[in-house]
């Protein structure tokens, strides 16, 4: 349909899917399978289990890892590790873990952290393939995502450098396990058996309050009102309650001894059809 | 915290357990540092939330304005233009904006001006490819697929993601007006979200423009008109009557008799019939259109542009602008159940955008009649609130008594989303906490907010809103008698030589038609033209045969559509036979016929000629 105005009906023009386009999609695939395939090859070593396996059993767990990447349940791959590790690793005395583990653990929280985040990095993967293969593809453009993701990729990598080592340090540090023993002989030494439990409670407590800060501080005006308002409602809920239903019951009452039952009847107007009246308007006209 | 987080965490405190208590060093630094790194992806969300998300200003320019006091048009296009005001710093985070487009807006194309992190050009063409098929048809494994892949081909045009290396700050997108009315942009609809996606918070953000759609129209010159014009071309806006006056044509001779003007006297006759004899010319007066455009409830049930109003109005501007053009001055009178609004004749150009507007507000749904509460208006109330509102449904502010009853999960689900609804209701329409209170026990109370809350929000008048099947016995005839009302006080303001105009949902009500006609035979009697104007449900106009192709298979649609066809010919048949015993016209369907039929009668006024008496176009 045409319009009388002057604003004209422009359709917006596609994106035209050039060759350019079209390879780099094929490269997508490509980069996603080898990602997938680098990240449950890595997750099938550092499972130890499954080197007694046979390959069929190895194949089945490979791609078990790869489908729950791609189904984006990162977390199946900590608890695969943590059943591993219950089931290899021996028994110690100490929680102070040595150089092999440390590094062990360092590998399989970068795995753990790449599984979860493959989507995120699948894109980064196809903008490398795809500077390497198509050399007409948007070079500035992937140079410059290639510049971010590498910001991402080291900021990612320092995250987790530092979890492993405060966690190390807690695990050194603190009097958990079997270690309470000894820090606790040493405690009763310094006659200090009390604080450690008095800083540990101040230090939950004041965790405590500045979670609860934090979220009442991000709680908007209306949440705020609103908190105030379903509060009040469950405090009088009861009472609310037994005025609603004694409401309610009276309204039913009326209704059904038909107070207003009907309304009262619409006049008609009288109306002669095909009258005498009418031919002589018509002829009238005519 | 997603279920995603909770269940890393449940992994990472078991692990931690069993490693401490089996004494595996290996075991408990792993699960240790998984759960401080969950940590520190706390602590990172939580610092973007409090600091980065107030940041968050979002400007729309629509057809590159910026002022919302501007018109649209309904059926074109419009292009929203989505730019964010400030630089954020996105690490680790990324910031889905979606920009919620009202019902009346068909979203239909993507233009990103720049490439951002997750939209590419790619990703549009794969859009294209995979346009005919359904997403739902997909399986979970093919969506999970499509998820990693980053295919954001399901994305809406009016989405998108930001995140760290996205520079690129400002996008766009194509989409129609459906119907005439208005186009309200609530705002903006953010969710935060770290990039593992296991935290997540989402905000509505307020950025309310609203835009009066005028009704579209056909252009001048398109339609021809039916009659031969006149040899002589009267002055613009000037028609000639067959009625003695003070015109240029000649209409007849008569005797000549006490009073007349001398300079009327035909010497010539008068000489050869050797009697006085004068002149008598033809009127020349201008041709002036009245609409009734009936604006009542069940004109108004359906989508938007899909509403018998539609078809009104469409008719209604596309007449006007035609007669308009022939300096025909036009009014009209718009009735609705609010009572009756009278359009003075206006001419010119500033008079026909002051009678669009005045279409144009006409067709805002006003507050819809009261419909008894059904689960599916809650299921809709939960599914806007979740859009509009997400704050206010949060569980930690939301709160409800507690009960043991109902016992069944599906009611106990029911009971809580009434609770939320209820409450969030409450706040958004500032109650007292008595009518909170009775929102929760009482139905029909309930069902009341929940039509406004589904109304003000811009949906339209389909279930669960409305039900059609809801209209009393009486609404039909208060509707007529309103009608016969209208045409009389269109009577009243009219002079000579008017068309007048009723677009009214008649089919139905043929059997009640007594409540209108005295009121068109009064037209008639005071020589103008009633023309009536009868949208269907179809869009279409029912065919004279009706006929089913049994040699192939059917579906239930067309069967439908052919029995609804073959219904609404009787209707009409019935219809044509009341209104040409007295002398009226009938256009079924707001289509491109009845403006036909409309100009015919204009044209037969500006000729002299005679009628078209009872068409049925």
């Amino acid at each position: 349909m045409s319009n009388g105005a002057g604003e004209t009906n422009r359709m917006p023009i596609p994106h035209s899917l050039d060759s350019v386009a079209s390879q780099r999609n094929r490269i997508r695939w490509v980069g996603a399978g080898l990602q997938l395939l680098a990240i449950a090859l890595c997750m099938e070593m550092l499972v130890g289990v499954s080197a007694g396996l046979g390959l069929l059993l190895r194949l089945s767990l490979l791609s078990l890892i790869a489908f729950c990447i791609v189904m984006r349940l990162g977390w199946v791959a900590l608890v695969a590790l943590q059943v591993s590790l219950i089931a290899i690793e021996p028994r110690q005395n100490t929680l102070s873990p040595y150089p092999v583990g440390f590094f062990y653990v360092l590998v399989a929280s970068a795995v753990i952290v790449a599984a979860m985040k493959a989507p995120e990095t699948h894109r980064f993967v196809t903008d490398y393939l795809v500077s390497l293969f198509v050399p007409e593809s948007n070079a500035l453009e992937s140079n410059r995502q290639f510049r971010f993701t590498i910001m991402k990729l080291s900021y990612f990598a320092l995250q987790l450098m530092l979890t492993v080592v405060v966690a190390g340090f807690l695990l050194n540090r603190l009097p958990i396990g079997l270690q309470a023993e000894s820090w606790l002989d040493w405690s009763r030494q310094n006659g200090q058996a009390v604080w450690p439990g008095a800083l540990l409670m101040v230090l939950v407590i004041a965790i405590l309050v500045l979670v609860r800060e934090n979220a009442w501080r991000q709680i908007l005006p209306s949440q705020a009102s609103l908190y105030l308002r379903s509060v009040q409602l469950i405090a009088n809920y009861r009472d609310l309650f037994g005025f609603e239903r004694h409401r309610l019951r009276r309204l039913r009452k009326a209704h059904f001894q038909g107070v207003a039952k009907t309304l009262p009847p619409v006049k008609r107007p009288k109306l002669r059809r095909s009258s005498r009246n009418d031919d002589r308007i018509k002829k009238g006209m005519k | 915290m997603t279920f995603k987080a909770q269940l890393f965490a449940i992994a990472g405190m078991m692990g931690l357990f069993l490693g401490l208590v089996r004494g595996q060093p290996v075991l408990s630094l792993l699960s240790l540092s998984s759960l401080l790194w969950l940590l520190t992806e706390w602590v990172l969300f939580s610092w973007h939330v409090r600091f980065q998300f107030p940041k968050v200003e979002l400007h729309r320019f629509v057809n590159g304005e910026r002022d919302a006091n501007r018109s649209l048009w309904a059926e074109r296009w419009i292009e929203v233009r989505i730019r964010m005001a400030n630089e954020l710093l996105l690490y680790g985070v990324t910031l889905d904006v979606e920009d919620v487009i009202p019902e009346n807006l068909e979203r239909i194309a993507f233009s990103p001006i720049n490439l951002t992190e997750d939209v590419s050009t790619e990703a549009s063409a794969e859009r294209k490819k995979n346009k005919g098929r359904r997403p739902e048809s997909r399986s979970w494994l093919v969506r999970g697929v499509q998820r990693f892949m980053n295919d954001r081909d399901d994305c809406p045009a009016n989405e998108v993601r930001l995140g760290l290396g996205s520079e690129h700050r400002e996008w766009r997108y194509s989409a129609r007006v459906r119907a005439a009315g208005n186009v309200v942009f609530p705002g903006f609809r953010v969710m935060f979200q770290s990039t593992h996606q296991l935290f997540r918070i989402e905000r509505f953000v307020k950025a309310e423009q609203s835009f009066r759609a005028l009704p579209t129209f056909v252009g001048a010159g398109e339609y021809r008109s039916l009659t031969k014009n006149s040899n002589v071309i009267p002055r613009h806006g000037v028609h000639r009557l067959l009625r003695s006056g003070m015109g240029s044509e000649l209409l007849e001779l008569k005797e000549y008799a006490d009073g007349d003007p001398f300079k009327s006297i035909a010497w010539k006759v008068s000489a050869k019939r050797d009697q006085w004899m004068t002149r008598q010319y033809e009127s020349e007066v201008p041709a002036r259109v009245q609409f009734i455009v009936d604006g009542s409830s069940t004109s108004r049930i359906g989508g938007f542009g899909f509403r018998l109003l539609d078809q009104m109005t469409f008719v209604a501007a596309s007449i006007a602008r035609m007669a308009i053009n022939a300096g025909d001055p036009v009014g009209g009178v718009l009735m609705d159940e609010r009572g009756i609004r009278r359009m003075p004749p206006m001419s010119g150009e500033k008079g026909f955008q002051l009678l669009l507007r005045s279409l144009g507000d006409f067709s805002v749904n006003p507050c819809p009649p009261p419909s008894p509460y059904q689960t599916r208006m809650l299921d809709a109330a939960w599914a806007l609130l979740n859009q509009r509102y997400p704050e206010l449904l949060d569980l930690k502010v939301n709160h409800f008594p507690f009960s043991i009853f109902p016992v069944t999960p599906g009611s106990r689900t029911r009971r809580r989303q009434r609770f939320l609804v209820a409450g969030a209701l409450a706040e958004i329409y500032g109650l007292s906490v008595r009518e909170h209170a009775a929102m929760i026990h009482d139905d029909p109370a309930f069902a009341r907010r929940l039509q406004d809350l589904l109304n003000n929000s811009g949906i339209p008048w389909i279930a669960p809103l409305l039900q059609p099947l809801d209209r009393s016995d009486r609404e039909p005839i208060e509707r007529m008698a309103n009608l016969g009302k209208c045409i009389l006080s269109a009577i009243g303001h009219a002079r000579d030589n008017e068309v007048i105009v009723v677009m009214s949902d008649l089919l139905n009500c043929v059997s009640i038609l007594e409540f209108v006609l005295p009121a068109v035979k009064l037209a008639i009697t005071k020589h103008h033209r009633i023309s009536f104007v009868c949208p269907t449900s179809t869009f279409l106009r029912p065919s004279g045969r009706v006929a089913v192709d049994f040699s192939r298979e059917n579906s239930a649609e067309e069967l439908l559509m052919v029995a609804e066809q073959a219904r609404l010919r009787i209707q009409a048949e019935q219809l044509q036979r009341e209104l040409h015993r007295c002398g009226a016209s009938l256009s079924l369907s707001g289509e491109k016929n009845a403006i036909h039929l409309i100009m015919s009668e204009l044209d037969s006024i500006k000729s002299g000629h005679g009628r078209l008496q009872g068409n049925l176009r």
